[in-house]
């Protein structure tokens, strides 16, 4: 288990190296926003990791900040990927109403150290949601729209396929882990680990795509 | 209790995976719709491709039937009426006045002059007498009428083993030339003017070049290409053509079709 941890560590480290080198590649300027995400990333992973094993306290409240932060980054690059007017008022609404749940639940509702599900199981929804009206455009621009050249599209398949690979964990987990943490946690493990692999290594793909330039 | 959660382990890795299966061909189905998407734009660029060209073709047809009709009326009918007014000159036996006698040969002289210069306009108008003299000689023709007035120097190489384009190939080449040629006249103030054709075993290509003014092609817009030009570009393009044109010092037009 701690091997597949440094194995994803290692994988979004690459990511985020490979998000800066290619940066002048990218078909929206946002795309580059993940190289000081994934960057972040990596540190909070390793920072929650060491803490807990060296203070040998829950590292809980490292990553409810990290989610909110998380969400934050997620729905802004999906505000800014909307092309319709009409979505991007609606959803601005909806981010920033989630963004005060998160923010309400990690100080009063379930606290910093309790791990915060209220707010992954809303974020999971609505990052689904996000990513059907995404392809709802896509699907109704009139143009060609090219899935081998566009950055944006990998990186919303990631999202796509991780959140939905956890929708139904997310939403059984705390009740799970009331009736046993042990099994739970390993079961929380042998999903995520795979789906984590997946996220990342489509960041990757995303990051390799290319425009053709004109010669 | 074990068991118990055994069975909820296995449940909610089987959701699990139905779910990401189906969020797998959701993914596939939006870049298999892309493609189609693609396959249909194609489709309608082939089709406009296809209705420009028949539109374009019909366009040319149109306009060579009309210089047909143009060019037997000029020798049907004003040749003729010239022809019979040189015959009705001669017919002026007594003129007593020397000063009479020479200004009515002088009148002939531009009489025949006319008769010959409209012979020349009506083949270069006439389709069908291009392409019985074929691109080379109907080229050559035009050279000359534009040598004859005495501005131009003219001259015509050809490159390669000659060998017979199809007809209305010729004929939209010989079109293109023209059009270049009536260009050059009117704007370029050039004194030398060269053809020359290469005969490719792969390729045909006509070169016009003249030594004139030129003009700055990038600073063209649209409106001052001219119907002239975007002629040309359309004929070229109609027989599957590579059209291009550089301008300095001079200016050099360039038409290269693959054989």
């Amino acid at each position: 288990m701690v091997l597949m941890f440094h194995i994803i560590q290692i994988i979004i480290l690459v990511a985020g190296v490979l998000c800066f080198f290619m940066r002048n590649t990218y078909d929206r300027k946002e795309v580059f926003l993940f190289f000081p995400f994934l960057i972040f990333t990596f540190i909070t992973q390793y920072s929650g990791y060491y803490y807990s094993f060296f203070l040998k306290k829950s590292n809980n409240w490292i990553f409810n900040l990290f989610g909110i932060v998380e969400y934050a980054f997620f729905f802004y690059f999906f505000y800014k990927i909307f092309s319709l007017n009409r979505n991007k008022i609606l959803f601005k609404v909806i981010y920033f109403t989630f963004f005060l749940y998160s923010l309400v639940n990690f100080t009063f509702f379930q606290g910093a150290f309790k791990l915060n599900t209220y707010t992954d199981t809303v974020a999971c929804i609505l990052i689904l949601i996000s990513c059907g009206i995404y392809f709802k455009e896509i699907l109704n621009l009139d143009d060609y729209f090219n899935v081998k050249t566009s950055n944006t599209f990998w990186i919303i398949i990631a999202f796509f396929l991780y959140y939905v690979g956890q929708f139904v964990l997310i939403f059984i987990f705390p009740i799970l882990f009331k009736e046993n943490k042990a099994d739970t946690l390993k079961l929380y493990w042998l999903m995520m680990i795979p789906l984590n692999i997946i996220e990342y290594s489509l960041f990757i793909i995303a990051f390799l795509c290319r425009k053709k330039t004109k010669v | 209790m074990p068991e118990k959660n055994e069975s909820i382990v296995l449940i909610v890795v089987a959701f699990s995976s139905i779910l990401l299966l189906l969020a797998i061909l959701i993914v596939a189905y939006i870049i298999i719709q892309q493609r189609k998407k693609l396959y249909h734009i194609n489709e309608k660029k082939n089709m406009q491709f296809e209705h420009n060209q028949a539109l374009l073709q019909t366009q040319i047809e149109i306009q060579e039937q009309t210089l047909k009709t143009i060019s037997q009326e000029i020798h049907d009918n004003i040749g003729q009426v010239l022809s019979l007014a040189k015959l009705n000159l001669n017919t002026f036996d007594n003129v007593e006045s020397t000063t009479n006698q020479t200004k009515i040969n002088d009148t002939k002289l531009l009489i025949s002059k006319a008769i010959n210069d409209l012979r020349d306009l009506s083949r270069s108008l006439h389709g069908d007498k291009i392409a019985e003299l074929g691109l080379q000689e109907s080229i050559n023709n035009e050279l000359k009428i534009l040598e004859n007035t005495g501005q131009f120097k003219t001259s015509l190489s050809i490159i390669g083993n000659i060998y017979k384009l199809e007809p209305q190939k010729e004929m939209v080449l010989f079109r293109i030339v023209q059009e270049a040629l009536n260009n050059t006249v009117k704007h370029a103030k050039a004194k030398n003017i060269t053809i020359q054709i290469t005969y490719d075993a792969n390729f045909f290509k006509l070169c016009i070049v003249d030594d004139g003014i030129g003009f700055d092609a990038d600073k063209l817009t649209a409106s001052q290409t001219g119907i002239g030009l975007k002629s040309m570009q359309n004929r070229a393009a109609l027989i599957g053509g590579n059209f291009s044109i550089k301008s300095n010092n001079g200016t050099t037009i360039q038409i290269e079709l693959n054989k």
